[in-house]
């Protein structure tokens, strides 16, 4: 799914500001965060090349964004504090074609060296994207800009210090979304040839930054601090509450919970499944702070529609559809009708996710505005997926428990190929190798044999991009606010041998139509498409483009109970740290 | 003395070699390889990920990639023209074609800025893939940390393993020594990481006297203060580290000194009348330590093995944890940088116990 | 010491087998006198004895008790353990006597399974790396020369690289199966057996029953296949004890880096990494396996620790 990085960065702005309201916090001016980091070093502090989990969380707090988001609608929306702040964007006109948004931009929004912030910092990253899409900047942000310019960002271009003009190639719904990786970055202090930009010093130690939190020092292997920025526009009362936040990594993830719980870091974000319970426990006793919010990551079970022996891409160079074959097994539209049916996912929330997460309906996330609760879901019949399986011709003619083949399409299924598929998962993630354990188990009450292999996440990548699986299971973590778009994801121009992201070559002509019809709404006004996403999301659900298996998990961020509890809101991303308690062995 | 150790040292040259062709052939024939984590996004399309592949150098065959690393590649892609890009290669190639395939010839899609490269025989250990730093930058950052922790846990092996072993020796049977051999066996057959978890758990959640892991304490300005100011953050991991040592120092030492025990001098020293701590610490303990001297290069070895367990454990910002890392993204010239590092020092290591077998015992003459 | 008089038999007669004989079975009794006495060794033995044998009896055990290693419920995790049986939806009762994982499989069967596993990785590797060692090794040291010199190097080479480091790019290489690991623990575990034995060799090669067998035209194969092999008997047990009890660690630390035995295969190693997280919803399930492993490798130490005083032939009785 799309990052809406930078959004997500001018949100979490907002809600760290918030805070700053908190009456406990204004006489303790000395408190700092300190968070445990499992992900590692960070890469770059810099917006324009971080990528990593690491590199983001900080980036998030350094910089601000392009765009606002609302945090209570998680909808991108004009500067309106407190609801929708941090972002450099006052508000913006859209023309009659609905391909040319007119941005204009905030006053008075200084970098931390007092040097204010205007459209030539835009302009400055947009160069980078460029140069990016000529291999010369090692961004991911290049995606925003197709080279066939069909789709996507045409051109950026800045009138004056205060207005920048971006012009799309097709009235889009993902205008915005792509419009908001233009993040301002002190373009003063960077260097003028892009060449340089990978190399550059400030990537390491951003001197000059404008977010809530200012760099302090990076002590490699250990941890990153940052301190409150004073000027911070954006904090409601006056400043930012926070003295500081601390990133400590702690690369094993039992030590990390561990450290919270003995106090040694007085935040923990999204923590194990499994130690949930004993967390509610610890905050139902008034010792912590425990807020839920609604979760963005998701799980889920990929089956792989063509056949894994000679990979194609979906389309050839004209764009015409090639013939990918089908797999002898999971290519057969019944067999994945009865695994839907044979799998009890409720049963797998309950053990792999220890109740802390819930059933989608669709690969659309329950927080998505998108999102149709009213959707059925294929509900667990054993019974059913059984009676499926015995009409396609599946059938355990010679007692093993295992069906073997015996139907008609012989070309595709030769007769006496016995049910039986490889199912990959990446090794180290432990709530995805219980979700294949228990997967394997319940598909073998069909007569479905699975071998499930947990690999190294390198490998299945390789096995994914190659597509010469038959099936995995992998999960994504969606930006906020969610883009819904599933063009990457579901169409046959993302089905590429070696990198597309359609690694399970779906296709269905409706699903694309719709898609295409959903994202060229002209001038893009929420309603139609939020109108169009929700038909064409209801469309694909008929054909599964992945098993309605997918899982989210919901979030969970704590932090130590005090004094003061002041409510937040129902966000993913407020990092809300009222009542934080001093950290033991702080200096 | 002098002429033994260049000697050892032109000896290292061809193991060397073999240690750094044998690595890096392993590696690159690991499936997966580093391209599709650094490109883990459905935005990053399949022609930039072929790109990728090619910049890093990971879609050439491995000697050629062998060769880059060992000898870099500012020969390899230059720039004839001085327009800042690529236009002559030799092996590799000078930029992508559209659809990020190797081109070798303009023009390209997308040209390649020159080579700069210097190969690890002068010296450049390369860029990390992941972090697109020079990886002896990474290394200096960590060694220190590394080499605080080893050489801790060797201080403390040696102190408490060494006495250990004299004392057990000198009581043998009784109740010290069975008592050791049972705890030195005991420490060595629990797994490393489970000690270290469980002394974390007991001493800094429970008893909450040591901190929960770390170098240095939390700091908003960065850095770290002198060693003294933070040996708590030392004790756990040294004592994890060095268990193994203790155990495997105060057994040899036990046998060493159970060994000299009969010789003559040792009832010789006896026979003047000598007091017998005299005669077990002065002649005893003396000669007993030679046999001991030949342990310091495997040590080494050991202690850098432990250290990827220990330092993740206990959230050590050293080399052993920099390694796993490393192999786990498949970042090649992290592993052998690594690789080499650990290689030098164990053949250092090996040096270095000839040299001090020499000077221990004088009946040994370098020739 | 068995193999010894056997294979001597096959030598002609005239050569002076005897005295060689008398002292390798003097010392063999005396050392099977000593380990009589040894109470601990015994004991490590026996229940070393004990656990191998209950491991090998996984399937049988989980039959009796009516459970399984890969069924999963989801409505019976984390069972404490207990005698009293779980009725299942189908009437019949099962008996987790070590309660249920944290997907509702079968703690002991797990456990016995695992160590299946585990054991076998240990044992088969151990033997793989200690034929290698031991061949080598009496090779390089009865011939000498280029081999010798070919094989150091080979030994110094692999000796550089710290071993862990040697293991994780190789495991990183086969994706680790049971079988993959014993073949890269035993293929670099050789080292340093074959320094050892190499050592003896070089030694017993110039004894005077290897010296006279030489003498009537023994061939080489033989004369190290039946003298200098069978002298090496207490090197290669307590190698292998030691080196059993290594690896079945070795394979657990891998475990904790992600690079052990995976998933859903149990090994102690990755039981006990994975339990780490469930200490407070199943204590049991953390300390099983611990426990296990512990156990195991003591007693390999202290039986390889047993044998080399038992052999001893410096010790006083």
């Amino acid at each position: 799914m799309k990052n809406l990085r930078r959004v997500l960065l001018a949100a979490s702005g907002l809600a760290l500001a918030a805070l700053a309201v908190a009456p406990s916090l204004a006489q303790d001016d000395g408190l700092i965060i300190v968070e445990g980091n499992f992900g590692g070093d960070p890469q770059f502090l810099n917006p324009i090349l971080a990528s990593d989990t690491a590199s983001t969380r900080i980036t998030n707090f350094l910089y601000p964004g392009f765009l606002n988001a609302n945090v209570e609608t998680a909808v991108i929306s004009p500067y309106d504090p407190p609801f929708a702040s941090g972002g450099l964007v006052q508000d913006w006109t859209v023309d009659e074609t609905g391909t040319v948004y007119t941005f204009n931009l905030r006053d008075g929004l200084v970098w931390s060296d007092g040097t204010p912030i205007t459209s030539a910092d835009i302009m400055y990253t947009w160069g980078a994207i460029q140069a990016g899409s000529q291999g010369i900047v090692d961004t991911q942000l290049s995606y925003v800009i197709d080279p066939s310019g069909e789709s996507g960002i045409l051109d950026v271009t800045a009138p004056d210090e205060h207005t920048v003009v971006v012009t799309m190639a097709s009235p889009e719904c993902t205008s915005l979304s792509n419009a908001g990786v233009l993040v301002p970055v002190p373009s003063h202090v960077l260097p003028s040839d892009y060449a340089e930009l990978n190399d550059a010093e400030f990537n390491l130690n951003p001197t000059v930054t404008g977010g809530v939190f200012n760099f302090s020092a990076l002590t490699p292997g250990e941890q990153v601090a940052l301190v409150a920025n004073p000027n911070y526009a954006d904090a409601p009362e006056g400043g930012v509450g926070p003295a500081g936040f601390i990133y400590r990594v702690v690369p094993d993830q039992t030590v990390l919970f561990e450290q919270f719980i003995a106090g040694e870091t007085n935040i923990i974000d999204g923590p194990a499944v499994a130690r949930r319970a004993e967390l509610r426990e610890l905050g139902d006793a008034g010792e912590r702070q425990v807020y839920p919010f609604p979760g963005n990551a998701w799980d889920y079970f990929a089956m792989n529609f063509a056949d894994p022996t000679n990979p194609q891409n979906g389309l050839d160079a004209d764009g015409n559809l090639i013939d990918q074959g089908t797999h002898p097994v999971v290519g057969d539209h019944a067999v994945r009708e009865a695994i839907s049916r044979a799998m009890d996912v409720d049963a797998i929330a309950a053990a792999a996710l220890f109740g802390e997460g819930s059933r989608m309906t669709s690969f659309v996330i329950p927080s998505s505005w998108a999102y149709a609760s009213d959707l059925p879901v294929i509900a667990f019949d054993l019974d059913a997926a059984n009676a499926l399986l015995d009409e396609a011709g599946w059938t355990d003619d010679d007692g093993d428990g295992v069906r073997e083949y015996h139907g008609s399409n012989t070309d595709v299924t030769p007769e006496g190929t016995p049910i039986a598929f490889t199912l990959y998962t990446n090794e180290g993630n432990g709530r995805r190798t219980q979700i294949g354990t228990l997967i394997q188990d319940q598909l073998s009450d069909a007569g479905i044999q699975v071998d499930f292999q947990t690999i190294d996440f390198n490998t299945l990548l390789d096995i994914m991009d190659s597509q010469t699986f038959d099936t995995f299971i992998l999960g994504w973590r969606n930006g906020w606010p969610d883009d819904p778009d599933a063009t990457q994801l579901f169409t046959a121009q993302a089905d590429v041998v070696g990198g597309g992201s359609n690694n399970t070559s779906y296709y269905s002509a409706d699903f694309e139509a719709l898609n295409l019809q959903a994202k060229s709404v002209p001038a893009a006004p929420l309603k139609i498409a939020r109108f169009c996403t929700r038909k064409c999301r209801l469309s694909s659900r008929q054909t599964c483009p992945t098993s309605p298996c997918s899982l989210r998990t919901a979030c969970m961020r704590l932090v130590r109970k005090s004094v003061a509890s002041v409510p937040i809101r129902r966000t993913c991303i407020g990092t809300s740290t009222p009542g934080l308690r001093r950290p033991r062995n702080l200096h | 003395m002098i002429k033994y150790t260049l000697r050892r040292l032109l000896q290292a040259i061809p193991t060397f070699i073999g240690i750094t062709l044998f690595s890096y052939i392993l590696m690159t024939a690991a499936p997966g390889g580093p391209v599709g984590a650094l490109t883990f996004s459905p935005n990053v399309s399949p022609e930039q990920r072929a790109r990728v592949a090619v910049q890093l150098g990971v879609s050439d065959p491995w000697p050629v990639q062998y060769l880059r690393w060992l000898a870099g590649d500012d020969w390899m892609r230059w720039d004839s023209d001085g327009d800042g890009l690529a236009d002559s290669s030799v092996l590799i190639p000078i930029g992508v074609d559209e659809t990020g395939r190797a081109c070798y010839e303009e023009p390209c899609a997308i040209t390649f800025a020159p080579g700069t490269g210097k190969g690890v025989i002068r010296g450049d250990f390369g860029r990390s893939f992941f972090y697109r730093r020079p990886v002896s930058d990474m290394i200096g950052e960590r060694i220190a940390a590394t080499l605080e922790l080893g050489a801790a846990a060797l201080l403390l092996g040696l102190t408490v393993g060494v006495p250990i072993g004299i004392i057990a020796a000198v009581r043998k049977g009784g109740l010290f020594d069975n008592m050791t051999r049972i705890m030195a066996v005991c420490f060595s057959a629990i797994p490393i990481f489970w000690l270290g978890l469980i002394l974390l758990l007991v001493f800094g959640a429970r008893l909450n006297v040591l901190p929960m892991g770390g170098r240095c304490p939390p700091s908003l300005t960065g850095g770290c203060p002198p060693i003294w100011d933070r040996i708590e953050h030392l004790i756990l991991p040294t004592f994890v580290l060095a268990t193994g040592a203790i155990a495997v120092y105060s057994r040899y030492m036990r046998a060493s000194m159970l060994d000299v025990r009969s010789q003559d001098y040792m009832r010789t020293a006896q026979a003047k009348g000598l007091s017998s701590r005299n005669v077990w610490f002065k002649h005893g303990a003396r000669n007993a330590l030679i046999p001991l001297a030949t342990f310091l290069g495997p040590a080494i070895t050991g202690l850098l093995s432990g250290a990827a367990i220990t330092e993740r454990i206990f959230s050590w910002p050293g080399l052993g944890r920099f390694a796993v890392d490393g192999v786990i993204s498949q970042d090649y010239p992290v592993v052998m940088a690594v690789v080499i590092i650990g290689a030098v020092a164990t053949i250092l290591g090996y040096i270095l116990s000839d040299i001090l077998y020499a000077l221990i015992d004088p009946r040994i003459r370098f020739d | 010491m068995s193999t010894t008089s056997t294979t001597a038999n096959a030598v002609p007669k005239l050569e002076p087998q005897g005295k060689k004989r008398e002292v390798g079975e003097s010392l063999s009794r005396m050392a099977g006198r000593r380990l009589k006495r040894d109470k601990l060794t015994l004991a490590a033995i026996g229940l070393l004895a004990f656990i191998t044998i209950l491991c090998l009896l996984a399937q049988p055990i989980s039959s009796a008790l009516n459970v399984s290693y890969s069924k999963t419920n989801a409505s019976i995790t984390f069972l404490t353990p207990s005698l009293t049986p779980y009725i299942g939806a189908d009437g019949v009762p099962q008996f987790h006597i070590l309660g249920t994982d944290d997907l509702g499989r079968d703690h002991l069967s797990r456990l016995l399974f695992g160590g299946q596993v585990s054991l076998a990785v240990g044992f088969l590797a151990a033997i793989l790396s200690l034929s290698i060692g031991v061949s080598l090794g009496i090779i390089c040291g009865y011939y000498g020369g280029l081999i010798d010199d070919g094989t150091n190097w080979i030994i110094s080479t692999l000796n550089s690289i710290p071993s862990l480091f040697l293991l994780l790019i190789i495991a990183a290489v086969l994706q680790p199966s049971p079988t993959t690991l014993i073949l890269v623990l035993g293929l670099i575990g050789w080292t340093g057996t074959t320094r050892l034995v190499r050592g003896e060799t070089l030694s017993l090669r110039e004894r005077e029953f290897v010296v006279s067998a030489r003498a009537i035209g023994a061939s080489p194969f033989r004369i190290m296949l039946s003298h200098i092999l069978p002298n090496l008997f207490s090197v290669i047990v307590i190698t292998l004890a030691i080196d059993i009890g290594a690896l079945i660690l070795t394979e657990a630390g891998l475990s904790f880096l992600g690079l052990g035995i995976k998933e859903p295969f149990p090994s102690w190693g990755n039981m006990l990494v994975k339990s780490q997280e469930y200490f407070t919803l199943g204590p049991y399930l953390v300390i099983m396996p611990g426990l296990m492993i512990f156990l195991t490798v003591l007693c390999l130490y202290v039986i390889g620790d047993g044998i080399r005083d038992a052999f001893d032939p410096t010790a006083k009785d």
